[in-house]
Order: structure tokens, then C-alpha cells, then sequence
């Protein structure tokens, strides 16, 4: 929407003539303050290369959602969004919703023209259907690109604590092949994560026993409070 | 924010073609002259409130012949205008372009989308409220193409930034939320729908645009599996007054049995302040959903199966079994929890037994998934 010289000065005469007005210097009628901001460069995923350096990965999901449609109401075509890291954002989140919807809109063409992103969706496959260890065995079995590279372990690592405060609330002893096989690790080195976070083991049964997170209490209830309170209300009602 | 030059005072523009008697394109170039003048009004007129009012109505003046006849014309003096600076007179341009569909057809695929779509963006609220009208005339003719190009993510951003500008608050429903959650959903776009539901709505024009809002908005929410929110909209729906029941009604209804069912294993009955319309009139359309809420209540997994699979094209019609089998695989949840009211231990081989699982390590991922999801909805 930039103006060119040409335009501007025939509209000014054609202007010019029909207001008479001779003798005064002739101006466009657009200032160049007024001129119309140039049209935004097709694609710029400069914010979603900050973010991944940054390693700032809660924040990619909704950078690129934002900026998805702000390139998609310029028709812009989108073979070239990077859809594995958009996706990779969601699984980070455990956002499977979202990650299921962005699957499913982005074209055949593209799905195969990219393996990292069928490789993405793999993991979410696994997450979906809560094949625990599968989604270790996907992440590792895939040559990952420099870029996604440390999101994905990353990923791995924040998937893996999530787990395990999943065992932790839902179990009081567990055996360790059990987390093993949830934690994606060998029977070695999941007793020592475990062991490591206050874990007790029994060696003779192979059973670990959970330390259970102490509950958040938000406010001590104190006694003078409470007559302070009672005293509040005797005095409304009255 | 004074334009570079403004015409002197005593100088009228004329706005009237003079059309007597010259031959066509005489005419024509009349009246892209007067059209000329208007532009330079437009420029010179955009500063203060003053001179916007002075401005409308020179624009209503012209809204007529000289904009209308000859709106093929108009879409280049749009590069003379700034969106944003100028939005009132680009406003009226643009209407007068898009109204037209032989225009359309003409720009079919081409920028004119991008051009509607930063008018949008970058217009400034407070003039593009003098004219609503116009206004929302542009936002649906936008909704329409990107529909016609089978592109509806394409106006999300767009229409979303529209909703904010025309609203005088953010508790206003505006014709434009209800068409907006629609282009989300084609979309899939769940997560944009939110930023429009998140507000609480307090005021209504229309009862219509209300209806559809709380359709579409409960259609959203179920997308994204927040049910207790889409319960709160589907119930508005039910409930709302209404002197005749209507079809948008009768399909929230059908989706809050289910919704209901999924969410509390049970469909409330009506409150009182239901109107007797819809108390009358609404189960005797909606039959198979009360059924299956009927056949819900038995607590039996494989009834409810056989009922589903006898049903099914009935509910593949209305669009709604997704959904059925989500009430499906609710009655394994709720059968455990049922029998956590009873017992205060169980072993994973009773509860498979009773659930009707076949062995206990799935009764036991069945136990690990509801934790799971306890703790992300932080309620453990």
C-alpha cells in the first residue's frame, strides 16, 4: 500500500483543478506521515527461534498459535511453518487437545514431506494412549534435527517428572520394574531417581515405598481470628 | 494528526455528479472526481471528533450514487487512506466495494482479503463505531469468503481483533461473537474461541446472536473437554425465554443430556425459571437423548453399548457421537467411583470384576488415568 510518485501527483492535479487553487505550492494529498505501514515480510518466525534459544518451551505453544493466524489471514501459504516445533510446544504442556487439532489441519503434503514431524506425532500418539514407555522409545529412536533437538529432551525431562509425581500420588509402594517402565529408564537407574527424591527401597522384595509430598496448608486457622470474625458478624446482626 | 494539506475553508467540494445529458464515461469520470474530493475530505477531516461528525456527513451525503454506481472504481483510492488514521471514510469505501459481488468475483483469491483484514486490525474503534452497520457488513462479507475459499482460520485473527473494536465493553455481545466462535470451530482453532468466552456477557441486543453464542461457545468448550464450562452456556440456551422453541435450542438441549451425562452421570431436571415452551416441547424432539440418559441410570455398561449401536445413525446425524461414545467410556469412571462410596479399600480384582474390566492391571491403569486426571484439574 506504499505510494508511488506518479500516483500522488496526477491525483494532486486532477485535486488542483477542481479547487482552483493556482499559485500555491503544489503538496500531495497524502502527507508522509499518513502513508500506509509497508506490508509485514510473508513469515517472520524470528520470535519462535528466540523462544526455542531462549529455551523459554512453556511459551512456544501460544507464541505459535498467535502467530499461525496472524500468518494465516495474510494468505500466506503455510508449507514452511515449522509444525514440529508448534507441536513438540503442545506435547511440552501436556496439551493433547490442542496438539490432536493442529495434527489434524495440517495438510497430507506436508505430513509427508516432513519425518520429524511424524516423529513428533508419534509421541503423541504414545502420550495419547498412555503407552508410558513408548513415548521414551519414540523420542530416542528418531535422529532429531539441531533446533528440536534440545526441545525434545528437554520434553523428556519434564514428561519424566511428571510421571513420577503421577506414581507418587497414586501409589504407597510400587515395585521398581513398575518405575522402570514408567520412568523409560533401567531397573539401576530408576531406584536411584527414586532414591534420590526420598524414596525408601527394600532390597529383598524389590518394592519401593513412596514419600508422599506434604500438602500445601494456605492459611493456619488461629483461634483469635475466628473471634475476631464472630465478633464482626454479632456486631452486623445487631 | 493534521493531514499535510487541507483544502481552504471557503472551498466546497462538490459531491453531486453533474450527469445531464454527458455521455457514460463523461459520468463516470464525474463522479470519480467527486469521489477524489471525497478522499481529500477524508484525509483533512480525520482529526477531531468535530470534524468526524462534519465528515459522517459528507459521507452519508454520498453514500448513495456516487459511491455505489461507480464501486468498482473504489479500490485504489483506498491506498490513499490510512486504515487506522482514517478508518470512518475507508470504512465507507470499503463497504461500498464489498457490497458488491460482481467486486467479490472480480478479487476472488487476491489481496483484497489481506487489504479487509489489516482494515480490521488497524482501524480505530472509536470511528468505526459511528457506523456499526457498515461495519458489521464488512466483517460478514470477510466471513463469507474466507468460508467460500474453505480457508475459515484465515479470518480468525481478523474477526477477532473486529469483536474488540466494535464492542463498548467487554460484557457487550455483539452480532460477531457468535460468527467468530463459528469460524473457530471449522478451524479447529479451540484455544482462539477462548479469548471471546472468557468474558462475561451481560449485555444483549439481539436474542438471536445469544443463542448461537452459547451453541458455538459450548461447542468449544467440549472441544477443548472443559464440560462444566460448556454445561453453564448450553444450560443459558435451554433456559433462555423464548415464546417458540427453535432449532438452535433443541440441539443445545441434545448436547447438554450428553454433556450432563458425561460430566455428573445424571441430566438435572428443568429450573423453574425454564420457560414452559421449552419444558413442554423440548423432550418430545429430543427422544433417543432422553432414552440414553434413561439407560445411563441403569449403571449397566453393556445395555448402554446396545442401546448406542441400535442409535447410531440417529446420533451420526445430529453430529453428536463423538460425544455418545465419550458418555460411553464416562460409565467405566462412574462405576468406580460408585463403589468407592461403598468400600473404603478395594482390591484392583474387585474392581475389575465390577466394572467389568478384564483383569486387574487395567483396572489398575484405569485407577492411575483418574489420578492423572484429578491432579491436572487440581483436584485431587
Amino acid at each position: 500500500l506504499s505510494l508511488s510518485g506518479n500516483k500522488t501527483s496526477k491525483a494532486a492535479r486532477i485535486l488542483l483543478k477542481s479547487h482552483n487553487l493556482r499559485g500555491q505550492n503544489p503538496r500531495p494529498p497524502t502527507s508522509h506521515r499518513r502513508r500506509s505501514p509497508p506490508p509485514p515480510p510473508p513469515m517472520d518466525l524470528s520470535a519462535v527461534h528466540a523462544a526455542l534459544s531462549a529455551k523459554s518451551y512453556s511459551a512456544i505453544a501460544t507464541l505459535c498459535d498467535d502467530l499461525f493466524l496472524q500468518v494465516a489471514s495474510r494468505g500466506v501459504a503455510t508449507d514452511d511453518w515449522p509444525y514440529a516445533v508448534h507441536l513438540l510446544g503442545h506435547l511440552y504442556l501436556n496439551d493433547l487437545n490442542s496438539a490432536r487439532f493442529l495434527w489434524k489441519t495440517v495438510p497430507q503434503e506436508v505430513k509427508d514431506a516432513h519425518p520429524e514431524l511424524g516423529a513428533i506425532w508419534k509421541i503423541g500418539q504414545c502420550l495419547w494412549n498412555r503407552d508410558y514407555a513408548g513415548v521414551y522409545t519414540s523420542a530416542q529412536a528418531f535422529e532429531w534435527g539441531p533446533e528440536i533437538s534440545d526441545f525434545v529432551t528437554a520434553f523428556l525431562e519434564s514428561y519424566r517428572k511428571r510421571i513420577f509425581e503421577l506414581l507418587t500420588s497414586a501409589y504407597t509402594t510400587i515395585s521398581i520394574a513398575d518405575v522402570a517402565h514408567f520412568m523409560g529408564m533401567s531397573e539401576e537407574d530408576a531406584t536411584n531417581y527414586a532414591v534420590q527424591n526420598g524414596w525408601s527401597l527394600d532390597v529383598a522384595t524389590k518394592m519401593l515405598t513412596v514419600r508422599k509430598q506434604k500438602p500445601q496448608t494456605n492459611q493456619k486457622l488461629d483461634a483469635s481470628k475466628l473471634q475476631r470474625l464472630t465478633e464482626c458478624v454479632f456486631h452486623l446482626e445487631h | 494528526r493534521k493531514a499535510a494539506s487541507r483544502t481552504a475553508p471557503d472551498q466546497t467540494p462538490e459531491s453531486e455528479p453533474s450527469s445531464k445529458g454527458k455521455a457514460p464515461s463523461a459520468a463516470a469520470a464525474a463522479a470519480m472526481e467527486s469521489v477524489e474530493a471525497l478522499v481529500a475530505h477524508i484525509q483533512g477531516l480525520s482529526g477531531s471528533a468535530d470534524e468526524l461528525a462534519q465528515l459522517h456527513g459528507l459521507l452519508k451525503q454520498a453514500d448513495g450514487d456516487a459511491l455505489r454506481a461507480h464501486s468498482a472504481g473504489l479500490l485504489p483510492f483506498l491506498s490513499h487512506l490510512h486504515p487506522g488514521a482514517h478508518s470512518l471514510g475507508y470504512l465507507y469505501l470499503l463497504d461500498s466495494f464489498v457490497s458488491s459481488s460482481a467486486n467479490l468475483r472480480a478479487h476472488a483469491g487476491g489481496d483484497l482479503l489481506v487489504t479487509v483484514a489489516d482494515f480490521l486490525t488497524s482501524c480505530s474503534a472509536d470511528q468505526i463505531r459511528m457506523a456499526p452497520d457498515k461495519f458489521l457488513n464488512v466483517c460478514r462479507v470477510l466471513k463469507n469468503e474466507v468460508m467460500q475459499l474453505n480457508a475459515p482460520i484465515r479470518g480468525i485473527a481478523p474477526l477477532r481483533a473486529a469483536v474488540r473494536k466494535i464492542q463498548t465493553s467487554s460484557e457487550q455481545l455483539t452480532p460477531l461473537h457468535a460468527e467468530y466462535l463459528m469460524l473457530c470451530l471449522l478451524a479447529k482453532q479451540y484455544k482462539a474461541g477462548l479469548s471471546v468466552l472468557e468474558d462475561d456477557i451481560f449485555e444483549v441486543d439481539q436474542p438471536k446472536d445469544l443463542f448461537l453464542y452459547c451453541y458455538y461457545g459450548a461447542m468449544i468448550y467440549i472441544g477443548l473437554k472443559k464440560f462444566r464450562k460448556a454445561l453453564e452456556l448450553l444450560h443459558n440456551a435451554v433456559t433462555a425465554p423464548m415464546s417458540s422453541l427453535n432449532a438452535i435450542t433443541v440441539e443445545a438441549y441434545k448436547k447438554y443430556v450428553l454433556v450432563s451425562l458425561i460430566q455428573s452421570g445424571q441430566v438435572p431436571s428443568f429450573p423453574k425459571y425454564t420457560s414452559s415452551t421449552a419444558q413442554r416441547n423440548l423432550k418430545n424432539h429430543t427422544q433417543i437423548y432422553v432414552d440414553l440418559s434413561t439407560c445411563y441410570g441403569t449403571g449397566s455398561y453393556s445395555d448402554l453399548e446396545t442401546f448406542i449401536q441400535s442409535n447410531a445413525e440417529a446420533f451420526q446425524t445430529d453430529n453428536n457421537f463423538g460425544l455418545v461414545k465419550q458418555v460411553l467410556s464416562s460409565m467405566y469412571k462412574r462405576n468406580i467411583q460408585r463403589l468407592t462410596q461403598t468400600y473404603l479399600t478395594l482390591s484392583l480384582e474387585d474392581i475389575a470384576s465390577s466394572v467389568q474390566l478384564n483383569t486387574p492391571k487395567e483396572a489398575e491403569m484405569h485407577v492411575l488415568r483418574m489420578v492423572g486426571v484429578c491432579m491436572q484439574s487440581g483436584d485431587l
